[in-house]
């Protein structure tokens, strides 16, 4: 977009405005991004800040080769995929081996289990208990199937974001829908006794 | 192919990443197999209600906060501020200069203290030095005995030379009766272990005293000469420099047993500089002129006794001559055991008056100088205790490295676990 370049050059200069603008833009975007990978509002609005702030300070690095808005989306998938790792470094055993969290002694840790007071009221939707699954997994878990099936990242992108092979993304991503899958089934299953026990 | 493969590939499958071969496998066990068309199924709208999950609100706060560090970070780059806070993990951001402040306060003031300590450790300790200089030299140091016309050792029960040298002007405080107990406490020890009686001691001291006034100071002394029965042998006065400093010198004998309180009476009298006593035991020389003297008697009583029995002229006259030379020697023994006599009973006594002049008496020309000199001295002084402190700052910050770097880890690790649980406890 035109506009788009033009607002890009002018954050370039230091112009705030123009940046504000972009971020105007990209807000829904990035926030998304990073509510889906961390599971709560707090994180997503600290890493959608961290994220933001970033690509203003490396603006000077962003020739123009990528989209803007593939480039500032890499920034978030980046900025998330770090702060995960970091916490749940914890655990001993390595990423990649617990495809949940409540396997692994992390799980008992960290926000992400369950929403938050203000989803609480949505909790019959759909889109928070799928959020709810998603913030079960583990990091690696989390990342590529986010990656995948939210964001629509192809496999030889995702390899290269987590810093692994193809054939690793490819026994990640079935792992982590199988999960969703059982776990979407048994809970309708118990909705479905439900209604048929109180109507 | 079987079900348990075909499940196992049914996310590639639906991703389209299959080989071709394989593909055609799924797709054929697919048409036939209910179980497994199922499981396709319920994948696929897995997958799609991912895919459907649409995009999330965000806060309203979040543009305004941002646009905040958005501005923070351009006033930063603008002011040529290099912002070293962006490089630190996102909890240390909070960090402001405020609880920074306390941190630089408390170094700014061991700064200041360290050297002020620094400086009052080391006075105490020079003076320390100084003292134990003092008692050193008091037991190394001895006077030689003065040598005596005969070769009799001088025995050695209690020929004490105690010898105590004082510093003048701000000398410590507890030294000058320090030193008078030690003159006591020898003579005490004298007296104690001897009695006068049996033994014949010499007893000397050199005393130099400090007064404001020479003539009534030496006026004092010789009361007190008086009083304890003595004489004064010789006296000298001298007057020197323009600034009218008296000196003198009074020489006097007190009897023995007097000796000791004479001396502690001479306190009174000025500011003690030094003190000197030293005594010598001539008993050894007392008996042996006396039984000299016995011998020479008897010899002299026998010559009387040839004296009068012979009658040759040549005879008497050799007898005469004995005569003479042993009366010649008696004379000079008990000449010498009047002396000794007279040295032991009484003791001598060699008073140095110095009158120092009095400051009201002297304009501050040389007041000034010593001022100049005093603000010299305290100048350098304390350039060497900040230097001094500044050392001692250093070596402490040296020492205290590894426990600050133990408490930091140790602070670390539980604000970083208490982080982690109040993310778990907020959700």
């Amino acid at each position: 977009m035109q506009r788009e370049e033009k607002l890009v050059a002018r954050s370039k200069n230091g112009d705030i405005d123009a940046f504000e603008e972009l971020v105007s833009l990209y807000e829904r975007k990035i926030y998304t991004i990073t509510y889906r990978l961390m599971g709560n509002r707090e994180d997503a609005s600290d890493l959608a800040q961290e994220t933001f702030l970033r690509a203003f300070q490396s603006l000077g690095g962003f020739r123009g080769e990528a989209s803007f808005s593939t480039w500032i989306c890499r920034i978030a998938t980046n900025v998330c995929r770090d702060e995960l790792r970091k916490r749940y470094r914890l655990a001993a055993d390595s990423l990649d081996e617990r495809l949940t969290l409540e396997e692994s002694q992390v799980g008992r840790q960290f926000a992400s289990n369950e929403p938050g007071p203000d989803e609480i009221c949505e909790r019959r939707e759909l889109q928070s208990i799928i959020q709810g699954f998603i913030n079960a997994l583990s990091p690696e878990f989390r990342l590529t199937l986010v990656l995948r099936d939210i964001l629509g990242y192809s496999y030889e992108e995702i390899a290269k974001q987590l810093d692994c092979s193809p054939g690793t993304v490819k026994s990640r991503l079935s792992r982590a829908r199988n999960y969703l899958k059982d776990k979407l089934l048994a809970e309708k299953e118990q909705n479905s006794r439900h209604e048929r026990l109180y109507g | 192919m079987d079900c348990k493969h075909v499940k196992s590939v049914l996310s590639d499958y639906l991703d389209g990443v299959l080989s071709a071969e394989e593909t055609a496998w799924v797709k054929s066990h697919l048409e036939s197999c209910q179980e497994c068309r199922d499981e396709y199924e319920q994948l696929r709208q897995t997958v799609q209600a991912l895919s459907s999950l649409g995009e999330v609100v965000p806060p309203a706060g979040l543009r305004r906060e941002l646009r905040r560090r958005l501005e923070d970070t351009v006033l930063d780059k603008l002011s040529g501020r290099f912002s070293w806070k962006s490089f630190l993990p996102r909890r240390w951001k909070r960090i402001t200069g405020v609880q920074l402040a306390p941190v630089a306060a408390v170094l700014v003031l061991m700064l200041i203290l360290l050297p002020l300590a620094g400086g009052r450790m080391a006075g105490p300790e020079q003076q320390k030095e100084v003292l134990s200089t003092q008692n050193s030299q008091a037991e190394t140091k001895s006077r030689s005995v003065p040598q005596l016309a005969s070769e009799e050792k001088i025995s050695v029960i209690p020929t004490s030379k105690t010898e105590e040298k004082m510093l003048q002007a701000p000398a410590p405080t507890g030294s000058v009766g320090q030193g008078s107990n030690d003159a006591r406490m020898t003579a005490g020890a004298m007296d104690g272990s001897v009695t006068e009686d049996t033994r014949k001691i010499i007893k000397n001291a050199d005393v130099s005293l400090q007064v404001d006034d020479y003539q009534a100071a030496s006026e004092a002394i010789k009361r007190q000469v008086e009083a304890a029965g003595g004489y004064v042998t010789s006296e000298s006065v001298n007057v020197a420099g323009t600034g009218g400093v008296v000196s003198g010198n009074l020489q006097v004998r007190v009897p023995a047993a007097r000796f000791e309180s004479f001396l502690a009476g001479m306190e009174g009298v000025g500011k003690l500089k030094s003190r000197n006593i030293y005594t010598q035991d001539v008993t050894e020389e007392y008996i042996d002129i006396e039984s000299r003297l016995k011998a020479m008697r008897t010899k002299e009583e026998r010559l009387l006794a040839i004296l009068t029995k012979s009658g040759q002229l040549s005879d008497v006259l050799a007898v005469e001559n004995e005569l003479a030379n042993t009366r010649a020697q008696i004379e000079a023994m008990q000449g010498r055991l009047r002396y000794l006599n007279n040295r032991t009973e009484f003791s001598t006594v060699n008073i140095n008056i110095q009158q120092v002049a009095a400051s009201t008496q002297q304009i501050s020309g040389g007041g000034f100088k010593d001022v100049f000199k005093k603000t010299k001295e305290a100048f350098i002084k304390a350039v060497n205790n900040i230097i001094l402190g500044a050392g001692a700052l250093l070596v402490f910050i040296g020492s205290a490295i590894p426990y600050l770097a133990l408490i930091a880890v140790v602070i670390g690790v539980a604000w970083w676990l208490t982080g982690r649980a109040r993310r778990g406890d907020s959700r």
